[in-house]
């Protein structure tokens, strides 16, 4: 008897609060939609605060469950990855900041190859290329091209831009 | 489907603030960030067409910490700017569907 009739409201029970759960799922969904965010960051470190704005940015997104589908850094944005960058022991390391938050979060950090070969950020390939004695792309950047901000604005919800 | 204007730039310094403005539409939202925190103070050359903008249904943020950065009292904002942190700035970025922003 294990379908008896005296199982049904149980079995009823059960299954309304799988519909109210669901329509508590969907409520919550609509309230607090995931969103893909991508950021383009325009400025260098220290320069102005935008880098900072886009970091701190970045990492509330993070924290409220969003996506961040890729950090773009475009112009003089390109100088927040470079290695070489060492300012006081007491002051906040920018690049150290963004690598070291790409690497909890595995984030996609992008260097845009033309503004980071005229502002002498080069990767290993480039640096040998160029006959350049090191290079200096900080671990987490990737150099690419300017096809990745466009399929990231693309396939993002939200494309965030931070500049002067 | 609204917009989210931010802005970054003091209204002192460049017109960013006062042309979106006179040129976003009434549902739109305006984010001060930055410098353009400055602009979100009573009595200054600004402060008349913030007002009238929040009159008209534009709402208009300022973020916390940068307010607080550049130790500005919260008790001598311009009535009608709500203060957000950067969750809240992540919120109106999710809540509207596009961000536009003032280089």
């Amino acid at each position: 008897m294990l379908f008896g009739v005296q199982y049904w409201p149980r079995i009823y029970c059960k299954l309304s609060s799988l519909k109210s759960l669901l329509r508590l799922y969907c409520f919550f969904l609509y309230f607090h939609w995931r969103m893909k965010f991508t950021i383009q960051i325009n400025t260098g470190p220290y320069t102005h605060q935008a880098s900072d704005t886009a970091y701190h940015f970045t990492r509330a997104a993070l924290k409220a469950g969003h996506t961040i589908h890729r950090i773009f850094f475009y112009h003089d944005g390109v100088n927040n990855s470079s290695i070489f960058n060492v300012p006081p022991r007491d002051e906040r390391n920018i690049q150290q900041l963004w690598s070291t938050l790409a690497e909890e979060n595995s984030l996609d950090m992008v260097v845009c190859a033309a503004s980071a070969q005229r502002r002498g950020i080069l990767d290993q390939k480039e640096a040998d290329r160029h006959a350049k004695p090191a290079a200096n792309i900080a671990p987490n950047f990737a150099i690419s091209g300017l096809g990745q901000l466009i399929e990231a604005a693309i396939v993002s919800d939200r494309l965030l831009i931070f500049g002067d | 489907m609204a917009t989210l204007h931010t802005v970054n730039k003091s209204p002192f310094e460049r017109n960013s603030l006062e042309t979106c403005l006179s040129l976003c539409r009434f549902d739109a939202s305006v984010l001060l960030i930055e410098d353009a925190v400055v602009g979100a103070l009573q009595n200054t050359l600004i402060s008349k067409q913030i007002s009238e903008a929040v009159e008209s249904g534009i709402r208009v943020f300022a973020l916390n910490e940068d307010l607080e950065a550049r130790g500005l009292p919260l008790s001598r904002l311009i009535e009608g700017i709500t203060i957000v942190d950067y969750a809240g700035f992540v919120d109106l970025a999710a809540q509207n569907s596009k961000v536009q922003s003032w280089l």
